[in-house]
């Protein structure tokens, strides 16, 4: 399914970039368009990035420069990656010497984009809002604006649509959505910047390819991804992109099809895998065909016609909101019957996305670090181990995570004469403590919570426990905290 | 040597300086000659081929009854063996008399009765200790033998190889040249047999070499034609230095003793009912350390694992301590032939088994499969692959089966659709479970309303072929494909 496709993360190197360019004040090309001069923002942005080796910290703050515009209700549009992490905001117009602080009101991690809010209403004197088009078709001529490394003023570059077709969206590293590739250059500084046509714009500028791995291949995105994520924060909440969460495997061999009983019309795609907690658990079977979504019939290669366009079955959901219906026709054990599922997002996949502003998460206990197995674990730490990277790769396909919502793993062991023995078990997975499952980061600390007179920590597929005496860990604990500045034993909460 | 030189030229420079180089006294040329194997490995990827044949060359160690024994490495998959007198030149074919893969060593015999006879053979050496200096013996290309000291430096236990056994092994410091026809090299000491180099970094100049009480074993096992011949119990263990873990363990502080981890649940300990979470504190009256070592008469400190892979196969009393009672159980340690696994710890000398039906490739999983990735195939191999070798004792503790998985797709006019599918574990087949590849051929046999039905674990968990038109493909698919073989299981 669409969450676990797996493509090269592309933003990488722009990201880096961007985090890295100056932050010196800048006077808008007076050759620019007029009307785009008077939309554009400068965002100059401070992050602080946390430190998954030592959570405990605050992490390394970085300055970046990204780009933004204004829209309709005085608001401001950005990518997600140029303000994540932020912990200071100042945007920037052309001909305005001042700095103009601003908060994130909406962020969406999953379709990179941001809604920024001034604190200042008088920002907005003399800018104009933007109005969004369309999707412009092959071949026709776009102009990017922004604020690239190369100069530190307006910058504007041209090109023409090359692609449109599904993309892994980098900065979560677990999304894919429609995206619109462009030949114009997109470099680490038109982040967030509108791309325009016919001065309209058509799609906001967010990723590319580094250099050394393909040329004049921008990426942006387009306009229906960007209403989706207005329409969705209407509420006051931003919601999450829904998913299916199911396998299915397009149904183009003869026999296969004709085992099913199905005519040889092309039509259908297996269903192999309902995940356990997804939308389509109790709606759908795996062994099911399905036939139709919402009414378009589903293609043998699992693509749909939608608006005209061959698109991949999963874009029926992409438009949809956490709650909406979606309808299938099914052929279930020879009889086709229709059922309907109720969308929700994929929170058991989650472990595949990057997490952003939130602190990490963590238990230090006599020097024993224990951190939940996620995106940014696997990033940080780089395991080798076998288990720990299984564990991760089939998190969701093999149903780990029902029966362990969140991974514990003993990351780090910081050495001190409690734990002297206990060096070589870093990188386990914690299977019990005090014969206490563990399915999450919580029930560790509700096990410390208990002052029990031992702690047994048993890990998968070890057949030794690590003992800790209650006393013995008390005894470490100021020693430990203060040699290695831990302040705190324990962050359990995924808040700034 | 100019390498310009004219091969011609290059053969009359050495002919003619030879008469010149002091000629060896044929007492002096003890016990060693020239072994040349060429050898062809089986394609796992293509499992109905063998890949390009390769030869390799090593300085095998004459010993009494016609036997020259070298590593067990040389002669795997071998074609042809071949042995040279170092002084003669002359040439004999040899066949392998035994190979042990545990213990990375094998006997080849020339074919010619009066060969080996004109040169004398090495008796086996007293078992060295550290700091002794010792000879690895290979030939220049002249045919003059050539003696490198080397100093042994560590007596322990460690990894072999091939196999997935730990055996005693002489670790030994020293420079030794480069020279061709050195794969694998006898170690003497004072004219006799001491061990056989078997593994030479030449950045840290270490050597490893196979023991010779490990060699004394093996002859031993040959002599009495046994199948397997180092024995294991099954039985894995931790230290117990830890004094939270001691005190949890209700273990004295002074005391000994290690803690068993895991249990081979088909092997001797388990059958002799030791569990997990027993300490084990002395076998065969040998005290066992808190790190699981043993007080050798000889080397010190040694791993217990030692007692039980030179032990005959016997009962032997095993004392351990459960919940703080002392308890003695007899266990008699066996060997375990690597069929005798899941997935097997390695493959040599015989065809991989397969199945190809209508294009779809099945295979039985072993590392020796996984192994085709390359040396570091324990991170490049599929990874569900890797994670059910690796983790087999824990996901089929009930034993007594293989993994079959389709291995890859041959595209044919059956398999429209399932072209990318590859490294997928077969579960099922027409209803019927599969635990080897017997398992499936019986399946195949009896399709379901004319569809072959496989279910995999794994996306997308159920294929099917038409039974009619696999059969119809298959002559075309072997002709494109050059499958000579539909099967060998």
């Amino acid at each position: 399914m669409r969450t676990h496709s797996r493509r090269i993360p592309v933003l990488a190197a722009l990201l880096c970039c961007l985090l890295a360019a100056g932050a010196e004040p800048s006077r808008a090309d007076s050759t620019a368009p007029i009307r785009v001069r008077t939309s554009l923002v400068r965002v100059n942005t401070t992050a602080v990035l946390p430190d998954y080796r030592m959570p405990w910290i605050a992490g390394r703050s970085a300055g970046g420069v990204g780009a933004g515009f204004v829209i309709a209700g005085n608001r401001v549009i950005t990518n997600a990656h140029v303000v994540s992490n932020a912990r200071f905001l100042a945007l920037e117009k052309d001909g305005d010497p001042n700095r103009w602080l601003a908060d994130v009101k909406f962020i969406a991690h999953d379709a990179d984009l941001a809604l920024l809010e001034v604190r200042d209403p008088r920002f907005f004197e003399g800018m104009q809002a933007l109005e969004f088009g369309g999707i412009p078709p092959l071949d026709s001529t776009v102009s990017v604006y922004g604020y690239p490394i190369g100069g530190e003023r307006l910058s504007i570059t041209r090109g023409v649509v090359s692609r449109i077709d599904f993309q892994l969206y980098s900065h979560s590293g677990a999304d894919s959505h429609l995206a619109i590739q462009i030949d114009a250059a997109i470099n680490p500084g038109n982040s967030g910047g509108p791309v325009l046509q016919a001065g309209k714009v058509v799609g906001v500028a967010f990723q590319g390819y580094s250099g050394d791995v393909a040329q004049n291949t921008g990426y942006m995105i387009p306009t229906p991804v960007v209403r989706r994520f207005l329409k969705d924060i209407e509420d006051g909440a931003y919601d999450r992109y829904v998913d299916l969460a199911i396998g299915y495997f397009p149904l183009l061999n003869p026999a296969q099809r004709r085992s099913l009983g199905l005519a040889a019309n092309g039509h259908g795609v297996l269903v192999t895998r309902v995940y356990p907690q997804g939308s389509c658990d109790g709606v759908l079977e795996k062994g099911d065909v399905l036939i139709e979504i919402d009414g378009h019939p589903v293609a043998s290669d699992s693509f749909v016609e939608l608006e005209g366009e061959r698109v991949e079955m999963p874009e029926i959901v992409e438009r949809k909101f956490l709650g909406d219906p979606v309808t299938f026709r099914i052929l279930r054990n020879g009889s086709e019957k229709t059922v309907t599922a109720t969308l929700k997002s994929a929170a058991s996949f989650m472990i595949n996305a990057r997490n952003y502003d939130v602190r990490p998460r963590y238990v230090a206990l006599a020097g024993l670090l224990f951190q939940p197995l996620d995106r940014e674990f696997i990033e940080t730490w780089r395991p080798e181990d076998l288990r720990i990277r299984y564990t991760f790769d089939e998190f969701a396909s093999d149903d780990i995570y029902l029966d362990r919502p969140e991974v514990v793993v003993l990351s780090a062991v910081l050495p001190d004469p409690v734990n002297t023995f206990l060096a070589g078990f870093a990188g386990g997975i914690v299977d019990t403590i005090n014969d206490r499952k563990i399915r999450g980061l919580a029930d560790v600390a509700a096990v410390v919570d208990e002052k029990p007179e031992r702690y047994i920590i048993r890990l998968l597929g070890e057949g030794r426990p690590l003992v800790l005496e209650h006393t013995a860990a008390e005894e470490a604990a100021a020693r430990i905290r203060s040699r290695y500045q831990i302040p705190s034993d324990r962050n359990l909460e995924a808040t700034r | 040597m100019n390498p310009r030189l004219p091969p011609l030229l290059a053969a009359l420079f050495l002919v003619g300086l030879s008469p010149l180089s002091a000629a060896p006294e044929p007492s002096e040329t003890t016990g060693v000659v020239k072994v040349r194997v060429t050898s062809q490995a089986h394609d796992f990827l293509r499992p109905w081929l063998k890949k390009a044949p390769a030869t390799r060359e090593a300085v095998g160690a004459v010993l009494s009854g016609n036997r020259v024994l070298v590593t067990a490495e040389l002669v795997a998959n071998h074609n042809f063996v071949e042995i040279e007198h170092p002084d003669s030149g002359e040439k004999s074919a040899a066949i392998v008399r035994a190979v042990d893969y545990d213990a990375n060593i094998a006997l080849v015999e020339p074919s010619g009765k009066s060969f080996l006879p004109r040169i004398r053979a090495l008796a086996l050496a007293d078992e060295p200790g550290t700091g002794d200096t010792v000879q690895a013996v290979q030939f220049e290309s002249t045919g003059s033998p050539m003696r490198t000291p080397l100093t042994l430096t560590t007596v322990e236990v460690g990894p072999y190889p091939v196999s997935d056994m730990a055996l005693l092994l002489y670790r030994l410091s020293g420079s030794l040249q480069y020279r061709d026809g050195s794969f694998a090299l006898p170690l003497l000491s004072e004219g006799k047999l001491v061990g056989i180099v078997m593994r030479y970094d030449p950045r840290t100049q270490a050597a490893d070499a196979i023991s010779s009480p490990v060699i004394r074993k093996f002859l031993a096992g040959v002599a009495r034609n046994a199948t397997g011949i180092f024995p294991r119990a099954g039985v894995a263990y931790a230290p117990t230095r830890d004094p939270q873990l001691r005190k949890f363990l209700g273990l004295e502080n002074g005391a000994g003793g290690v803690l068993v981890t895991f249990i081979d649940p088909r092997g001797p300990a388990a059958e002799a009912g030791i569990e997990k979470g027993d300490v084990l504190v002395d076998i065969q009256g040998e005290r066992i350390d808190q790190d699981g070592n043993f007080a050798h008469p000889r080397h010190g400190r040694i791993s217990l694992s030692h007692l039980i892979s030179t032990a005959d196969e016997k009962e032997m009393p095993f004392r351990l301590l459960r919940n703080g009672e002392s308890k003695i159980v007899s266990v008699k340690p066996r060997p375990r032939p690597p069929t005798e696994s899941i997935s097997p710890p390695h493959q040599l000398d015989s065809a991989p088994r397969y199945l190809v039906s209508g294009g779809l490739v099945f295979q039985e999983l072993g590392r020796q499969f996984l192994r085709e990735w390359g040396a570091s195939w324990d991170k490049r191999a599929p990874q569900r692959l890797l994670y059910l070798d690796r983790f087999q004792h824990e996901l089929y503790p009930e034993g007594n089966r293989r993994i079959v998985f389709l291995s890859h797709v041959l595209p044919s006019p059956a398999t429209i659709g399932y072209e990318h599918l590859s490294q997928l574990v077969v579960t099922r087949v027409n209803g019927r479970d599969i635990r080897s590849l017997e398992d499936l051929d019986a399946a195949l046999a009896a399709p379901v309303d004319g569809f072959q039905k496989f279910e995999l674990d794994g996306e997308p968990h159920q294929i099917v072929l038409d039974q009619a038109e696999a059969e119809k493909v298959t002559p075309a698919l072997q002709r494109h494909y050059g499958v000579t073989e539909l099967k060998r299981v």
